[in-house]
């Protein structure tokens, strides 16, 4: 947990860039980034990944 | 000129006088002091103005993404996620229905039961099209569904075995998912199985006996919770390398009594069973006079009460990693019937007649005129989604319901309704680690 001086604002989670979100289904994306991402529950409302 | 992301929600959390700021687009997550609620106000007036504001706070809320320039397109950027989501060109996920018979005649089941078995020359299809296809991707998903798949335990083991093999000798990364009512998973086959690396389980119990017995219904004579009870907890201790979601099925009337069937597995396999609560699929009557709200509020205490038992409960969900909203809307995914036919939704009675393509004599894939390509043009989604806060989490919704229907269904915001609770859980995890770190 980091805090920062103005207005206290304390960074919980910094959150993922649009590059790191992408990357399992880029061709870039290693096997075990691709199986990371890959959810196998056949209804997807649990909040998982799809 | 600075404008607030529309993807900000806000949660109090009065216990440390603090106001929590999550944004779903980037999965920022920061505290302020509730004195500076009227900061707050302004980031979350979707594209509201930011008005006096210091540089280095403008510039630490641009980073995280809950401010933004006027002219970024943040829509934009979620609706790139989700086309590279739908192109995805690294994995490949194919579904397996070996049957549509069942030995549960569940009152609730969408499907129509009958006699029916996948034979020789459908697998024999099967197998060339994976043989053809499967080395063209990074990463192979099998799932097997039905019906009950198990009624074809020796179908689904050769088969297993085989696209295994193929898997393997292409260099292929290979996962195996199956859904089950587990009725005949017994010791035996779950060794066999897990021997061919089917390792992800998902196996459904309603509740304790009394509700389970009533909601999953043997088609002869006895009741299903003492064999189901048993061989769920025989995998959990047969193969630590199985990953298995305990499926829980609920409405109004018995997502109370969820913490009393947690509460009878036993200590030791509870840290190998990740819970899955879900409000009884197309059964909305069930819940007249109860809220979204409510419904959000009662699966959180559940997962609550999972947790404090010691289920892998996963307990960072506020990541906005979701590229698609289902697995039906990529381009590479595929569903074989029994028959050799292709769907690419597991809800359906998959009649010949609806089929989107069916595996031809040598195991390739011929579309049915332009129905692939139409299920495909569904817009993943609609102007509704390009307003909703929730959109990077849930990419959509039901590309089903929107072929139907024309929109993702009227209660697709269900699953975030009680988001503000998990973000305040997800801080108070955060503290209480602190706490005991310090």
């Amino acid at each position: 947990m980091t805090s920062t001086n103005e207005t206290s604002i304390r960074i919980i989670q910094s959150g993922s860039s649009q590059a790191d979100l992408v990357r399992p289904a880029t061709p870039e994306a290693t096997p075990e980034q691709v199986t990371a991402a890959t959810c196998s529950c056949v209804v997807h409302l649990c909040g998982c990944k799809s | 000129m600075m404008r607030a992301s529309i993807f900000n929600i806000s949660a109090p959390f009065p216990e440390t006088d603090e106001i929590l700021l999550f944004n779903t687009s980037t999965g920022a997550l920061i505290s302020v002091p509730s004195g500076v609620g009227d900061l707050v106000g302004r980031l979350t007036t979707p594209g509201g103005a930011i008005g006096d504001i210091s540089p280095a706070t403008l510039a630490e809320l641009t980073d995280l993404g809950f401010v933004l320039p006027d002219g970024a397109d943040e829509v934009g950027a979620v609706i790139e996620r989700n086309r590279l989501g739908i192109a995805d060109p690294n994995r490949l996920d194919v579904f397996i229905l070996p049957n549509m018979n069942c030995n549960f005649a569940c009152p609730y089941c969408y499907e129509e039961h009958a006699p029916s078995r996948l034979d020789e020359e459908t697998e024999r299809r099967i197998i060339s099209w994976f043989e053809t296809n499967a080395p063209n991707y990074k990463v192979v998903l099998l799932s097997w569904f039905g019906g009950e798949p198990l009624l074809s335990f020796e179908t689904v083991l050769r088969i297993q075995r085989r696209v295994h093999e193929i898997c393997r000798d292409a260099g292929v990364t290979f996962n195996s998912h199956i859904t089950t009512n587990g009725y005949l998973l017994t010791p035996e086959r779950a060794e066999a199985l897990c021997a061919a690396d089917l390792l992800s389980y998902q196996i459904t119990i309603d509740g304790p006996p009394d509700v389970h017995n009533v909601r999953r219904v043997l088609k002869g004579p006895g009741d299903s919770f003492e064999r189901v009870f048993g061989n769920l907890c025989a995998l959990a201790r047969a193969d630590s390398r199985a990953n298995i979601k305990l499926r829980v099925n609920f409405d109004a009337t018995t997502i109370e009594r969820i913490p009393e069937l947690l509460e009878m597995v036993p200590k030791d396999i509870r840290p190998r069973l990740h819970p899955v609560l879900e409000r009884l699929f197309d059964q909305g009557h069930l819940f007249i006079g109860k809220s979204p709200r409510w419904i959000a509020q009662k699966t959180e205490e559940a997962y609550d009460a999972a947790r404090r038992l010691g289920f892998a409960v996963t307990t960072t969900p506020l990541v906005p990693e979701r590229l698609t909203y289902c697995y039906a809307d990529r381009e590479s995914q595929v569903l074989f019937t029994h028959r050799g036919d292709v769907f690419k939704c597991t809800v359906s009675e998959f009649r010949p007649d609806q089929r989107l393509g069916f595996l031809d004599d040598d195991g390739r894939i011929v579309w049915e005129g332009t129905r692939h390509q139409d299920w495909m043009d569904v817009p993943a989604l609609d102007d509704d989604c390009m307003s909703c806060t929730y959109l990077p989490m849930c990419m959509g919704g039901c590309r089903k319901n929107r072929a139907e229907s024309g929109h993702a269904g009227a209660d697709c915001t269900l699953p975030f309704a009680a988001l503000d609770e998990r973000i305040r859980q997800r801080y108070a995890a955060q503290l209480a680690t602190s706490v005991q770190s310090a």
